[in-house]
């Protein structure tokens, strides 16, 4: 049994011990990054999918009436013109840059999650799994103090001889890690209802699927065993990534399988940002020290590749 | 941190517990339901519902794609084809492929009958330009799909594309 004391000192520990704050600022550049994506993605397509005039496919006035429900959305206390949809877009992009760069971060990450909830309430009808991640992992970074590091904030309050202190508690770093673990439990447990991931025969399924294909991955999908293997492997690692992924020693392991287990599907299949923020948010579990090992290793590593490439290429 | 203020962020993160759980298991007892009243407003109000189902519990075995076909009044008929991811380049997938795909796979569901009117007065927008002196009678909206073959007993080989589909107008638009 334990003492009401001990969980208390548990819960302290866990929540509010203090870490550095790097992992965390790193992944709102990544993050920033893909929201700025995101947001570029939605210009070519801006009309049908937010327009106000005849080429919206679902006009402005029927998707309030679908979603009415108590719900953030700007479109509701806009003017409907093609120029208010416009704005909410280009004041999503900019924010997100805000973001990205850590400008006038807090209040950025606020103006980013509302404009982007009002766009996804807008027209709920094209939102994938990347979409909803989004969302609530932008939901956890307006509390979060991600300005402290690398960002024109920090950068302009060293300047006044004010800097900000980079040593963080773990609340919200520690929340969007929960967030992200019970992503693929739930996953895993959904999939566990069915047959096909039981079987071993998902992915042959999945693969065939031509509107998801990608690229071609020679082998993989074309035996039955390696099919098996692919399946089951997936929905080991998923599971792990919402388990194991707590228990120290097994933590580093279930990471880069995880970033594997991404990786390859990014190739092979199209999922929007999916993969590219569940892969950005793995900085997250990262120690502080694996952290600095990778700010140190990883420009190295980059300045060595394109060293060599530049010589093969002159 | 002051005690008050650990209480206030503490409550927080038990809200967002509960959010996260309510979002993930299937609650339909009734008192369940009342207690957790205030977290759905919460969840609504924020939009953080989130689903992680995708190819679960069992993927899709089909491939589909819609259309909508155009009667105009002098007998005559044209088509739009909504885009499909599956016929675009790598860039247009990456950038917009997944949001038609999306949108098929919602308009194409009888849950989502709201939204037939809306895709079908969409599509006789797309067609007006190439048919601006005709009068349209009606648009039907068109699924179009094939089944991936059991694993077992024909087995596929990755990316052999299968061109037959299947057909079913799911709805009529009358327009006059």
């Amino acid at each position: 049994m334990i003492s009401f004391k001990a969980f208390l000192r548990g819960w302290d520990h866990f929540f509010y011990k203090r870490t550095d704050a790097s992992a965390l600022c790193i992944f709102r550049i990544m993050f920033g990054f893909f929201l700025f994506l995101n947001g570029i993605s939605l210009v070519e397509d801006f009309q049908v999918w937010y327009g106000i005039g005849d080429n919206a496919l679902i006009p402005l006035h029927d998707s309030l009436n679908f979603y009415s429900n108590f719900r953030i959305n700007v479109y509701r206390w806009l003017s409907p013109t093609e120029t208010s949809a416009w704005m909410v877009l280009i004041a999503y992009i900019t924010t997100s840059v805000f973001v990205m760069v850590g400008f006038k971060t807090r209040i950025s990450t606020i103006i980013c999650f509302i404009l982007m909830v009002s766009m996804q309430n807008r027209n709920y009808s094209i939102l994938n799994s990347g979409d909803t991640l989004m969302r609530c992992m932008l939901f956890l970074m307006m509390f979060a103090p991600t300005h402290v590091k690398y960002s024109v904030d920090a950068y302009l309050s060293e300047k006044k001889g004010l800097p900000y202190r980079t040593d963080i508690s773990l609340l919200t770093i520690r929340l969007m890690q929960l967030q992200f673990s019970l992503v693929y439990l739930a996953t895993t447990l959904f999939k566990l209802k069915g047959y096909d991931w039981v079987d071993g025969t998902a992915v042959y399924y999945t693969s065939r699927l031509v509107n998801f294909q990608r690229i071609v991955l020679p082998f993989v999908f074309d035996f039955p065993f390696l099919i098996k293997f692919a399946t089951w492997s997936a929905l080991f690692i998923e599971f792990a990534m919402g388990s194991l992924v707590w228990i120290k020693e097994f933590r580093l392991p279930v990471l880069f399988a995880g970033l594997l287990l991404h990786l390859g599907i990014e190739v092979s299949m199209s999922i929007g940002f999916f993969e590219w923020v569940m892969i950005a948010a793995y900085i997250l579990f990262l120690e502080p020290k694996e952290v600095k090992w990778l700010q140190q290793c990883l420009p190295q590593i980059v300045r060595r590749q394109l060293r060599t490439a530049s010589s093969n290429f002159f | 941190m002051s005690r008050v203020r650990k209480i206030f962020i503490s409550g927080f993160i038990i809200l967002n517990f509960l959010s996260m759980i309510r979002v993930h298991l299937p609650m339909g007892n009734k008192i369940v339901s009342q207690i957790y009243q205030p977290v759905d407003s919460y969840l609504s109000f924020f939009s953080l519902f989130q689903s992680w189902t995708m190819f679960a519990p069992d993927p899709s075995r089909a491939n589909v794609h819609l259309s909508a076909e155009v009667e105009f009044m002098d007998g005559t008929k044209d088509t739009y084809f909504f885009p499909r991811a599956s016929t675009m380049n790598l860039e247009d997938k990456f950038a917009f492929g997944e949001r038609y795909r999306v949108i098929s796979d919602v308009i194409r569901k009888d849950q989502n009958d709201f939204l037939w009117i809306d895709t079908a007065k969409f599509a006789l927008r797309k067609l007006r330009a190439n048919n601006y002196h005709k009068i349209p009678l009606k648009v039907n909206l068109v699924r179009h799909w094939n089944e991936i073959s059991d694993v077992e007993s024909n087995f596929v080989p990755h990316l052999s594309k299968n061109t037959n589909f299947n057909s079913y107008e799911f709805f009529t638009y009358e327009v006059l």
